[in-house]
């Protein structure tokens, strides 16, 4: 566990350095400040606009964020050769690769409580008091996140910086879209090998959709105990074998 | 607005493609209320726990191949 901490400050301190972090944090800061700019619309719909807009570029910051940090970590390391003294140590390749995500997702969770404490300020000024849906949108969301961090990671293992971002991106855009489009896809499908295919790729991606929980944030709806909890375990359970997956990758690979 | 005025936006907005773009009713709700996200991430936790089984599974039978081999 000591092993997994010490990569994952190290990583924290390397990503917290690099410039995609500042400049993507001061980029969605900037959105969220931008958006009490739409005074044009009535008090009632400008605050649930306000919400909608600054929910989405949290998730969107967060997501690019792991895909930009997640995507450059081990390949960097490996290109820079630092991972040599590293993996000489008594520490396994598996810790290295759990460190390394670690580090990745508490810098993306700071940039996302950076987004959140300017996010939840607005509300304030606008409604006078803290929304208590913020705080259970966030933590959904910063699921979601390690989501993409992990694939992002485990794709890194073997791929360069620049295919890791594009997967990832890809992944993380069809997983958002999953059950309302690509699953019409199974249906429409004619022959059996492309119908199994869909199928493959379909089951493979994650459902990012479920860890959305901006419309009850924006309407104020109650979402049932039991569907949260099984969202949660059905995120650990994905982020615990892409990074298995990842591992596994990682331990045959040469450097 | 007047009452034709809105008759006519009515009309309109009824006419317009959006209602045939949608996929369903259901798809129009939130996803909590779906079922088919509460079926899709159940089938997908089955099947990294009947993935994760087998390549477990994999594992202790060739250890126990490579084992036998080293005693025989």
């Amino acid at each position: 566990m000591s092993g997994i901490w010490i990569i994952a400050k190290m990583s924290l301190l390397e990503n917290s350095r690099k410039q995609v972090f500042h400049v993507l944090c001061l980029l969605m800061l900037a959105v969220i400040g931008s958006s009490t700019l739409l005074s044009i619309f009535t008090e009632g719909v400008q605050i649930k606009i306000l919400k909608d807009l600054c929910m989405t570029c949290i998730l969107f910051g967060g997501a690019a964020l792991a895909i930009a940090l997640g995507a450059t970590g081990i390949p960097n390391d490996v290109e820079s050769r630092t991972i040599h003294p590293l993996i000489a140590r008594p520490l396994t390749r598996t810790q290295y690769l759990m460190g390394k995500f670690v580090g990745t997702f508490i810098t993306v969770a700071m940039g996302v409580a950076a987004m959140t404490v300017a996010f939840a300020a607005l509300i304030y000024i606008y409604e006078h008091r803290l929304d208590t849906f913020l705080g259970m949108a966030v933590l959904f969301t910063l699921l979601e996140v390690a989501i993409v961090a992990a694939i992002a990671t485990t794709i890194s293992t073997f791929a360069s910086p620049a295919v890791t971002a594009v997967v990832t991106f890809m992944a993380y855009i069809a997983g958002t879209i999953k059950i309302g489009y690509i699953g019409g896809l199974i249906d429409k499908s004619q022959t059996g090998v492309s119908k199994g295919l869909y199928a493959l790729i379909y089951h493979a991606l994650p459902n990012l959709e479920c860890f959305n929980l901006k419309s009850s944030l924006v309407h104020h709806d109650a979402i049932p105990a039991a569907y949260l909890a099984q969202v949660a375990i059905y995120g650990f359970c994905y982020i615990a074998f892409v990074l298995v997956v990842g591992a596994s990758c990682f331990a045959s690979r040469e450097v | 607005m007047g009452k034709s005025a809105r008759a006519v936006a009515g009309a309109i907005l009824l006419a317009l493609p959006c209602r045939a773009w949608a996929h369903g009713a259901e798809e129009l709700g939130h996803h909590w209320d779906v079922p088919a996200y509460r079926a899709e991430m159940l089938t997908q936790v089955v099947m990294m726990a009947g993935v994760s089984a087998l390549v477990l599974g994999g594992m202790l039978v060739r250890n126990a191949l490579r084992r036998r081999k080293e005693r025989g």
